[in-house]
């Protein structure tokens, strides 16, 4: 069998090549751990090392000390917060509208649905001085909710439910509908639990946004109390130029939540990836 | 007098019935169309509106029709510098970062696809897009570090002394390199799903056809994934025309890196916000995408 000891030795070369690339890939990463346990005076005396001489905690001492300038133990709440909140009631009001435009019957229904996809293509740029202004003239900038309701608007995710929701039976409506159920009862009752799996995928997908959102929350909350994990880190350069460990401490704990909510939900997530993409399941 | 009274309510109340089930659908609208209405379609006639004033976030207003657009397009203006400099890197960030976030993922999916053993596979897959989750600010922080031109690893791995920030090109390698190690894992995603979803059996065909690996994937697997690929090519570009956190967290020689993005965001909100001739640029920094996107999806279409 000369062929199959071809294919090993192909399969053999391309895992290696592929397991040096994802080595390479988080070389990066261990860097930033590996800095971020060096003691700042460590650093700024003997530069570059390739594994720390000294390993310490105290950067993350010092990150969770400062309160002032840089609270990023407050970041974190906010941005824990505001992405819980987001993804919550993103699907909740997306999920009421996508189930109104998919199964109900009411005057404009197709309309209003088209006007929708329209304002898809409306580039956001536009949109972003204007927000600023309507929620300054609300009073809600430097507060959390800044931070969730302009998103609440959007159109992509009812679309996206709306798809979902013509392969789930019309017999259940039917069903309901006769026994006597409202609108209401048959949505939360029966609908609902059929549209978990697209629900997930809407969930993580803005969680993700808004926990990496950057420009509005720079732009909105500008107070350091009241900034997201993500723009705040944009400001903690300046506050600690000299300590490179410290700074490095403050990317770790940054990108520890995330890659952590990755490890458990990564299923849904890849799934979530191909199914906005426009594919099929 | 009492009767009338009882009848006269149950008429009442059998149309409020009525009415009431004709209301219910937009009940359910209706938490959505509130924020639609004020986040979305309102801000979108009031920024064009905007952009007929010289506006700086306080006091009124003043219309002053076209100006704002005649001094971006009187070359040799600061406005019109600040805005074509800007345009200028936005297309230089979009026609090198683009295509590349669209044809590595493509490479890797079709190497990852190659690996039979589906365990390693997906471990593979999983690191190459864990970096995909981090923010803008981790990942440029990350790199900033990096590519220290003291005690940066690069620098001191490769005996190399390289100022990513000192000139224009080494800062776009820079930050076109952090977009692809932040940015390809989705689009592989994408492009590993619909290759695995060809048929086997399509691929025995054309092997026993005689096709080798590279008739395979120009005749078989790069044709079904022309949707997909048309997808990441449109939302690259107008995520390309967009681009700020990138070029404005990593900085660079002044001059050398601002965006677009960059300048409506220090025109609006800087400190002496001119938020009429920021929006003058939103606009047509708009039409600029919206162009692209159709003169796209009507390619998406002909094919």
């Amino acid at each position: 069998m000369k062929k199959t000891k071809k294919y090993y030795i192909s399969q053999a070369i391309l895992i290696t090549g592929m397991a040096i690339l994802c080595f390479l890939w988080l070389v990066p990463l261990v860097y930033m751990v590996l800095t971020s346990l060096r003691p700042n005076e460590d650093i700024n005396l003997n530069g570059f090392v390739l594994f720390p001489k000294v390993i310490t905690f105290d950067n993350y001492v010092i990150v969770f000390r400062n309160t002032q300038s840089a609270p990023v133990a407050k970041w974190l709440i906010n941005s824990v917060i505001v992405s819980l909140l987001s993804a919550l009631l993103t699907v909740l009001i997306s999920a009421l509208s996508a189930f109104a435009y998919a199964r109900m019957k009411f005057k404009g229904n197709k309309l209003l649905f088209s006007f929708l996809l329209l304002t898809m293509m409306i580039p956001s740029v536009i949109s972003l001085i204007p927000n600023f202004l309507t929620i300054k003239s609300f009073h809600l900038n430097e507060t959390l909710a800044a931070l969730i309701l302009p998103f609440l608007g959007g159109v992509t995710n009812i679309f996206l439910i709306r798809q979902f929701l013509y392969g789930v039976p019309k017999e259940l409506d039917e069903a309901a509908l006769i026994d006597g159920a409202g609108y209401g009862r048959l949505f939360f009752r029966i609908i609902l639990p059929q549209m978990v799996p697209i629900l997930m995928v809407v969930g993580l997908n803005t969680f993700l946004a808004a926990w990496n959102d950057l420009l509005w929350p720079l732009i909105i909350n500008q107070d350091a109390a009241n900034r997201t994990m993500t723009s705040g880190l944009s400001v903690v350069q300046g506050i600690f130029d000299n300590q490179k460990g410290t700074l490095m401490a403050v990317t770790v704990i940054s990108a520890v939540p995330v890659l952590v909510v990755y490890l458990f939900v990564q299923k849904y997530l890849i799934r979530g990836i191909s199914l906005t993409s426009g594919m099929k399941e | 007098m009492i009767v009338r009274e009882i009848s006269a309510s149950n008429i009442n109340k059998a149309n409020k019935k009525k009415g009431i089930k004709a209301i219910i659908p937009y009940l359910f609208l209706l938490p959505h169309l509130i924020f639609f209405a004020i986040f979305v379609v309102y801000p979108f006639f009031y920024g064009i509106y905007i952009s007929f004033t010289n506006f700086n976030l306080m006091g009124n207003p003043e219309f002053i029709w076209f100006d704002n657009y005649v001094q971006i397009f009187t070359f040799g203006s600061k406005y019109s510098k600040d805005f074509f400099a800007g345009l200028g890197h936005t297309l230089i960030y979009t026609v090198t970062a683009v295509p590349l976030i669209v044809f590595v993922p493509l490479v890797l999916a079709v190497l990852l696809y190659a690996i039979k053993n589906v365990r390693i596979r997906n471990i593979f897959q999983s690191i190459l897009y864990s970096t995909s989750i981090l923010s803008v600010s981790t990942v440029v922080l990350i790199f900033t570090w990096l590519l220290d031109r003291d005690n940066g690893l690069f620098n001191n791995l490769f005996l190399v002394d390289i100022n990513f920030k000192g000139n224009a090109v080494l800062t776009w390698v820079a930050i076109i390199s952090l977009t692809l190690w932040s940015g390809v894992g989705g689009n592989m995603i994408i492009f590993l799903s619909s290759i695995s979803s060809i048929p086997k059996s399509q691929y025995e065909a054309a092997s026993l056809d005689g096709a080798n690996a590279f008739q395979r994937f120009f005749r078989l697997t790069l044709p079904s994934l022309r949707f997909p690929l048309t997808f990441s090519l449109i939302t690259g570009v107008i995520g390309g025309f967009n681009v700020f956190g990138q070029p404005y967290l990593f900085g660079g020689q002044v001059g050398s890196y601002e965006t677009v993005m960059m300048e409506i965001y220090g025109y609006a909100f800087g400190k002496s916000p001119m938020a009429g001739m920021a929006s003058a640029m939103s606009v047509l920094l708009g039409i600029i995408i919206l162009l692209v996107s159709i003169v796209q999806f009507r390619m998406m279409r002909e094919k």
